[in-house]
């Protein structure tokens, strides 16, 4: 455990964009209370590229989802760019995630019956954006996930790797100031997840953005720059990962 | 082979796990079955009141024996020995002379007044019973001595006679002194067109009628009548009735002719019964139908969802034939439940109705027959069976693989769909249904000649429903997706954020959504026919009623022995209210009988029957300016039309003729009748015309087009007239039209003038009595379909309920993405609320167009037939509150499904799969 509060005091800096303090949450199988998270304390700084690993349970999505605004905690302190989310109601959580958060799915969440181009409009369309700005904004981002000439294809002719590309762009539209992926390549061959990771990283690496990524494996985990080891709704481990030697993203490894 | 769980069981289990799905379904096919229920009993008790109103009309007599012969005068001789013929039968009761003497003068208090005598039996007509007839106290039915006399009630009070009191009667020039013993009110012994004749026995009229057993009429009674009259089977009523006929025919021989009043007026009007039953039954064979796409739609819901459980009852071994006998056991357990319920329902809505009606003083039994119960349940079992059929197919079917991994199953929803578009399957579908339907313009009219009246109006309405379906399949499949588009495209500035979700969603819900656009097609695609059809159609009535009476009151001597113009004269002068009045004769045909008429070019080179009547100069001041239309002339052609030899014709008759005003007309009067050929009544003359008419209202023969040139009308002056039929022109003043100052006037007048003047010698007509009166019917009809629509409604609704639930329910995910990226709770409410909306909008939009456009068509062919104005309806009011009540109600439904799913975060929504 003194790994983890040394973790925090490191962490804590002005740039400091999320900090979770003594977090619980639990879920409801009939009248017995399930934990998923027991007392969760750390901190992501701006411009970080973080992963969190640890077995199926021990609560890694429920920590996502409730820095990312999705879910509310029972108990503890989650502040987003100094902003307490648990005193936020509905809306005012809807719009931070519409304008500082973003989310990339394990099983991407494209919408089936919009094209490539459309699902990556959706952020901005609720945002009110004019549809000349948005269908610019839309093509330069499918361009830059290279899908450039794949704009109109709808979700179901587009292989795993390009929908999860597409699910990234989606996450970009807006330009949030965080970006939250749950297992974003656990449903992809291991060529289509080195594309993403390649994406994710570059992304983090070229534009600043702060990532914040579950995952089960460790080459993937290895492409962040620390890895907070989760078990039984506690961080049990904080490791800091310099370089990507060792990782997915490692061509001296064999895939 | 496994043995499997019980399938009621599975099917309670699964009722249980979705109540309001099942309640939705339950009461959907419950109000169904209850209208089907309650309509039956309806028409069951309507029936049953039917026959004492044919009763009224005609009196009690089944059976009347009369001379036609004209020339046997008087024409019933010795009528003793015709009634003991008759009485010989078993299957009659009892016979009666009746003797109707008209054109007598009754000298009452102060008035004068003509009248008919009925000269009755009266112990023969108290022994037979012919209905009732409430005399005054003390008199007794079986007792009118000679010269003495029964009086209407309100004749009585009209002429302010006096029980008791002696009456002189001017009969044939002779005198007669009457004893007035009693006044009556006429319970169904008399016809209701002979009520206000004046009653004495059959003796009192022995010295004027040329001695005893001298009759007019023999009356009869059935011995089981109750059981031979049956409004529910008329066919077979009116068959049995003519078998008695036949048999009475042959028991007095040839020389006088057997009538049936009763089964005569059954056969003429009991069919519209027929038809109403059929209209009736039909209306809640639709809302079967409709409740039926509900189930259907459930079922398919409900299928969807136990995809991966009927995979996994696979896996461990259960046959593809129980999984779809599980699918129809859970139907059928909805269905019988609705069918009970309903079941209940009729019972209930016919205790209500019977209340109603016994509060306006109408007392009808109804009666549920265990016949009904046993149809009912079989219907909802039928319904439930079809229903289901398809979607326990599907989940039979389906494989396992794809059962119990959804994400790799190939689901239709999800297979490429570039637009919400037309789509081709229906829209082909519905073309062949409507070609095979639209045989109904062919077969009108073979059908027309069909022996049957059940089986024609069962085929055709059959045929007109199926041509609405086969319509409604069209509508559905091509134009509401385009209509739906269109919505969108409109609301699009208003609804920036969510108008591309909800175009999504329709895409995605479209084959719900096209189930649930066919029960509002087809639910306000009928009651918009039917009530725009009776509404256009009474309308109609109502506008071009004018050309038929002509004017404000309208008086007929229908006995033609009255002075005409005198009484109009009379009545111009006495009643303020009355502006104006003239007249017009009966046609020459018609006055010298056994003549007709032919006009044409002066060498006949064409020519065509008509017929040919007198009008006065000042003919069309009382009537209604706004409907004469003349195509050549002013109204100064009616008075060139007094001077000799000259005519006004219709336009008909002057396009086929190419003849106009200053051409001369052949008109020539023919006859086979040597008295009328040695009286000189065969005139061949030429006649200059002065003026041509497209439309004289009350003369029903002056039309515009060619093909009316036949039996057209052409009218003569008076000196014309006068040479032509050498008959005193004002004596024959037929009808009689007089101009009021108000319509208030109008019926003021008409109800003194009736009061006062109308006896069987002479009828007033008040339009605005008719116009009510149609208007009346019409509000009643139209109330009663609409009545029943709404119940329809109501279950299309459910429908949409149904539909939104289960988009609901099917679309956690979706919103829970959505959410992630930003969506608003009260956006999630509103995609919901706009997706149900656009759809109701559309299709109810839709459905009603195609009923008021269906129904508009069927009067049109009508009203050009007939040359009517064609009015401007607009859709019927409870329609319309059907349609704000259906839009409302389906917004307020989705708004309440979408709670559940508004009120969850975005995390619980994404962990539902």
């Amino acid at each position: 455990m003194s790994t983890e509060k040394q973790a925090v005091v490191v962490n804590n800096n002005s740039a400091v964009i999320v900090k979770v303090e003594d977090l619980h949450k639990s879920y409801f199988l009939g009248k017995t209370a399930i934990p998923a998270l027991r007392g969760i304390d750390f901190e992501l700084t701006r411009g970080e590229f973080c992963s969190i690993m640890g077995p199926s349970g021990c609560g890694k999505t429920t920590l996502l989802n409730i820095i990312g605004g999705i879910d509310r905690p029972d108990r503890g302190l989650v502040q987003f760019e100094g902003v307490e989310l648990t005193t936020l109601s509905d809306n005012e959580l809807a719009d931070l995630r519409l304008d500082k958060i973003s989310f990339v799915f394990q099983f991407y969440n494209l919408l089936p019956l919009l094209s490539a181009q459309e699902n990556v409009e959706v952020p901005m369309v609720f945002r009110g954006d004019s549809r000349s700005s948005r269908e610019q904004r839309a093509n330069e981002l499918l361009a830059l996930v290279g899908l450039k000439g794949r704009e109109n294809h709808l979700p179901t002719e587009l292989s795993g790797g390009e929908q999860q590309r597409v699910s990234i762009s989606r996450a970009m539209a807006n330009n949030p100031d965080l970006m939250i992926c749950d297992e974003p390549s656990g449903d992809l061959d291991s060529a289509s997840a080195k594309v993403i990771l390649k994406l994710l990283n570059d992304l983090n690496k070229d534009m600043g953005m702060t990532i914040l990524m579950v995952t089960h494996d460790r080459r993937t985990a290895k492409v962040c720059d620390r890895i907070l080891h989760m078990l039984d709704g506690k961080i049990v481990q904080e490791e800091a990962t310099p370089g990507i030697e060792g990782s997915i993203l490692d061509d001296s490894i064999e895939d | 082979m496994v043995k499997f769980l019980s399938y009621p069981k599975y099917a309670l289990k699964s009722i249980r796990a979705k109540k309001f799905r099942f309640f939705l379904g339950v009461l959907a096919l419950a109000i169904a079955i209850g209208m089907f229920g309650v309509s039956n009993v309806i028409i069951d008790a309507i029936s049953l009141s039917y026959l004492p109103r044919i009763s009224e009309q005609t009196g009690q007599v089944d059976i009347r024996v009369e001379n036609y012969n004209i020339t046997d005068i008087p024409p019933i001789y010795d009528y003793e020995s015709l009634i003991d013929s008759i009485n010989n039968l078993s299957e009659v009761a009892g016979a009666a002379p009746r003797y109707e003497l008209p054109g007598a003068r009754f000298q009452g208090a102060n008035k004068n007044f003509t009248v008919t005598f009925l000269g009755i039996d009266p112990v023969r007509e108290k022994a037979i019973g012919f209905g009732d007839l409430e005399l005054s106290s003390p008199a007794d039915l079986g007792v009118l001595p000679v010269n003495h006399c029964w009086v209407r009630k309100e004749l009585a009070q009209a002429l302010e006679l006096e029980i008791g009191g002696q009456y002189i009667i001017e009969i044939s020039f002779t005198n007669i002194n009457l004893t007035l013993d009693a006044t009556f009110v006429n319970k169904d012994m008399l016809p209701s067109s002979k009520e206000n004749m004046i009653l004495v026995n059959i003796e009192t009229l022995e010295p004027f009628i040329g001695g005893p057993g001298i009759a007019t009429e023999v009356v009869a009674q059935f011995t089981n009548r109750d059981e031979i009259y049956d409004i529910n089977r008329p066919e077979e009523t009116i068959a049995q009735a003519k078998t008695i006929g036949v048999l009475v025919q042959d028991a007095i021989g040839t020389g006088y002719q057997v009538y049936l009043p009763i089964a005569s007026a059954l056969e003429n009007r009991g069919t519209g019964l027929v038809f109403l039953r059929i209209l009736f039954n039909s209306l809640a064979a639709l809302s079967l139908l409709v409740s039926g796409f509900l189930i259907f739609s459930l079922m398919t819901v409900s299928v969807e969802e136990k995809t991966r459980e009927f995979a996994l009852y696979r896996t461990i071994g259960a046959k593809r034939r129980q999984i779809f006998i599980l699918v129809l056991f859970e139907a059928s357990f909805t269905c019988l439940s609705g069918s009970v319920i309903g079941i209940g329902f009729s019972y209930l809505i016919a205790y209500f109705v019977k209340m109603f009606l016994q509060s306006s003083g109408i007392d009808i039994a109804f009666t549920l027959s265990p016949i009904m119960v046993l149809y009912s349940v079989l219907l909802g079992v039928g319904v439930a069976i079809i229903a289901s059929l398809f979607p326990a197919l599907r989940a039979m079917r389906k494989s396992i693989i794809s059962g119990l991994n959804p994400l790799k199953a190939d689901e239709p929803d999800l297979k490429l769909v570039r637009d919400r578009g037309p789509n081709k399957t229906l829209f082909l579908v519905g073309f062949s249904i409507s070609i095979a339907s639209g045989l109904i313009f062919l077969l009108i009219p073979i059908m027309t000649v069909s022996s049957s009246d059940t089986l024609f109006f069962t085929i055709l309405l059959m045929l007109f429903f199926g041509f609405g379906f086969g319509l409604s399949l069209i509508i559905v499949g091509v134009v509401e997706p385009l209509v739906e588009n269109l919505f969108l495209f409109i609301i699009k500035p208003i609804f920036k954020k969510t108008n591309k979700i909800v175009h999504m969603f329709l895409k995605r819900n479209r084959r719900r959504n096209a189930i649930t656009a066919m029960m509002f097609i087809v639910s306000f695609g009928t009651t918009m026919v039917i009530s725009t059809t009776f509404l256009v159609q009474d309308q109609g009535l109502i506008e071009n009623i004018g050309t038929i009476t002509g004017s404000d009151i309208t008086l007929f001597d229908s006995t033609y022995d009255i002075n005409g113009s005198e009484i109009m004269d009379e009545i111009v002068e006495e009643f303020d209210d009355v502006i104006s009045g003239s007249f017009s004769t009966l046609p020459i045909s018609s006055v010298l009988t056994g003549l007709w008429s032919v006009a044409g070019d002066q060498i006949f080179f064409e020519s065509y029957g008509v017929s040919v009547l007198g009008v006065p100069s000042n003919f069309i001041e009382p009537l209604y300016d706004d409907l004469i239309v003349y195509s050549e002339g002013t109204d100064a052609m009616f008075d060139d039309l007094q001077g000799n030899n000259t005519v006004i014709i219709s336009t008909a008759l002057a396009k086929e003729l190419e003849l106009g005003i200053g051409d001369t007309l052949r008109l020539k009067l023919l006859t086979l009748n040597p008295v009328l050929i040695e009286l000189g009544y065969t005139h061949d003359v030429f006649l200059d015309i002065v003026g041509v008419a497209s439309k004289l209202p009350g003369m029903s023969g002056i039309h515009e087009q060619e093909r009316f040139a036949s039996g057209s009308t052409i009218l003569i002056g008076e000196d014309t007239w006068s040479y032509l039929t050498d008959l005193d022109f004002q004596d024959s003043a037929y009808r009689i039209f007089l101009e009021t100052s108000s319509h208030e006037a109008a019926e003021t007048v008409g109800i003194e003038l009736r009061r006062r003047y109308e006896s069987n010698a002479l009828f007033v007509l008040i339009e605005k009595e008719l116009v009510d009166r149609i208007s009346e019917d019409n509000q009643t009809r139209v109330v009663l379909v609409n009545v029943m629509m709404v119940f329809t409604i109501v279950i299309a609704l459910f429908g949409v309920f149904a539909s939104t639930y289960s988009n609901v329910a099917e679309s956690h995910k979706t919103i829970g993405i959505l959410k992630a990226i930003g969506l608003k709770n009260r956006d999630v409410d509103g995609i919901f609320i706009l997706e149900s909306t656009i759809l109701t909008i559309s299709s109810c939009l839709l459905g009603g167009l195609m009923g008021y456009f269906l129904g508009y068509y069927l009067y049109l062919i009508d009203a050009i037939e007939q040359e009517w104005n064609i009015p401007l309806v607009a859709p019927p009011l409870i329609s319309i509150l059907s349609f704000v009540f259906a839009i409302v109600l389906a917004g307020l439904g989705a708004f309440i499904a979408t709670r559940v799913i508004s009120r969850k975060s975005a995390s619980e929504l994404i962990r539902v799969e």
